[in-house]
């Protein structure tokens, strides 16, 4: 059918210089990208926000209107925001469960989000199989197709032996179900010795996330254990450990940044290369994440927290040095979706009490529920089925940032619109994440070639 | 593609629910790429 009338480009669509003769334009809504050639932008006149279809050929207005970069002026395109927020809201199609196998954790780091929150207790074996039954009741219900499960805490491994028990419970819970089942570890690293590889693979654990802050002096600053240990070289041998392992499916290294490690970040990455952990592209990967500030942090460290343009330059930074030694940037620090903001991602704690997100875990008000039933609180329900503010809707970034992040407003006492760190930030992800997947791309090769 | 190519098509549109998973806030989780 051939495209006819008047379009505009979406206001969900971010327009990045990508070189001198070339624009990508990004549907935030869609997470489509498409690059043009800046000739035809001038002479669609794009900017005025008004395009007339019968100045472009059909072949490069069909794409532009099929990754939903130019919307009929009919659109109220305000309504695809509420679409989105609405149908993904309540749809179980991928289910996330945290479990969280204990509150205890080794570790003292310096901006933990659960500090003054601790408690000794691990979950136990009633607990355990509550939250399976759950799952599985859940996930019937619910026509979930798949069910992605990980363990947290604390630090999850230990309380380890829970951990292979709910694994083997799930597996066997979904065995004969259609329903495909990922098991993941966010771990601290230190406790992932040979032997307890060994013990989560052989429960089918074979994702895990651990966390380098720097090279050993600065990671251990921050990351050490209760009794101010360093703990740098026993993760970084576990890693090697695990990267020697077939089973091991994906490991993601998790770089928290603040301002205190920003300028040791490249002496990490040096140092991961040197020792070969990131030649497996496959399978490992680097996400550079802010860290957010925390009710109880250790030494003030909040006044270490990125804002802002000054997030998005460091951010920036980091992705830039990622790309020139070849490291792929696969993931933008996103807040949208999270449990808040979904009924589909939840925490369950020890105890049995359901969380929403990380950031409140041991906040009686933000218990959304409890086990063995379940349930959505009042409150919950109410933060629920809360939409982005009137302004927000308008903004190209709400469909990722989706309102933004209640912990952050909680922890600052009031909203807080990130809007200046995605400005700045989002634009320098797109260009390195495009070229990133130019390279290598046979239908691409004439783009590769001039950009 | 010809030489007078000026519309790359990079990424196409994720539906609404395939976008989302990998999902999960990445401040507190993170874990990208499970597939």
């Amino acid at each position: 059918m051939q495209a006819t009338g008047r379009y505009r480009l979406s206001r969900y669509v971010v327009s990045v210089p990508l070189s001198d003769r070339h624009t990508i334009l990004h549907s935030t809504l869609y997470r489509s990208t498409v690059v043009v050639a800046n000739d035809l932008l001038s002479e669609v006149g794009y900017r005025s926000g008004s395009v007339d279809s019968a100045q472009l050929a059909e072949a490069e207005l069909r794409p532009l209107i099929e990754q939903e970069v130019l919307v009929s002026e009919e659109v109220d395109e305000r309504d695809r925001v509420r679409y989105l927020i609405a149908s993904t809201r309540f749809d179980y199609s991928v289910m996330e469960v945290m479990l969280l196998t204990t509150r205890a954790c080794d570790f003292r780091c310096t901006y933990c989000t659960e500090a003054g929150r601790y408690a000794g207790t691990h979950m136990d074996s009633s607990v355990a199989r509550d939250a399976v039954a759950y799952v599985k009741r859940t996930c019937e219900a619910r026509g979930t197709r798949h069910l992605i499960a990980g363990f947290y805490g604390g630090e999850p491994l230990l309380n380890s032996p829970t951990m292979v028990h709910v694994a083997d419970a799930l597996r066997e819970a979904l065995d004969l179900s259609r329903i495909r089942l990922t098991l993941f570890v966010i771990s601290n690293g230190y406790g992932l010795t040979e032997t307890m590889f060994d013990r989560l693979a052989a429960a089918g654990i074979q994702h895990f996330q651990i966390t380098l802050d720097g090279p050993e002096e600065i990671h251990n600053a921050r990351r050490r254990l209760e009794d101010g240990s360093g703990t740098w070289r026993r993760i970084v041998e576990n890693v090697i450990h695990m990267m020697g392992d077939s089973r091991l499916k994906g490991l993601s290294i998790r770089v928290n940044v603040d301002a205190h490690n920003a300028p040791w970040i490249p002496q990490l990455l040096d140092d991961l290369e040197t020792r070969g952990l990131l030649d497996d592209r496959k399978r490992v990967q680097v996400y550079v994440a802010p860290v957010v500030p925390s009710p109880e942090p250790l030494r003030d460290w909040n006044r270490y927290i990125l804002w802002g343009e000054e997030k998005a330059r460091v951010l920036a930074g980091l992705w830039q040095m990622m790309e020139e030694r070849g490291i792929p940037v696969t993931a933008f620090p996103n807040v949208y979706p999270c449990g808040l903001t979904v009924e589909w991602g939840s925490l369950i704690d020890p105890s049995g009490d359901i969380y929403a997100c990380a950031g409140f875990l041991g906040v009686p008000e933000y218990i959304k529920g409890h086990l063995p039933e379940g349930g959505v609180s009042p409150r919950h329900m109410r933060i629920l089925l809360e939409e982005p503010r009137n302004p927000c809707l308008d903004c190209v970034w709400v469909p990722i940032c989706g309102g933004g992040c209640r912990h952050v407003a909680a922890m600052l006492g009031h909203p807080h619109c990130d809007k200046a760190f995605y400005d700045a930030a989002y634009p320098a992800f797109l260009r390195i994440v495009t070229r990133q997947s130019v390279e290598g791309r046979e239908d691409l090769r004439q783009l590769a070639a001039c950009i | 593609m010809d030489a007078q190519t000026r519309v790359w098509m990079v990424q196409g549109k994720q539906d609404f629910v395939a976008k989302l998973e990998p999902r999960f806030c990445g401040c507190f989780c993170g874990v990208k790429e499970i597939s």
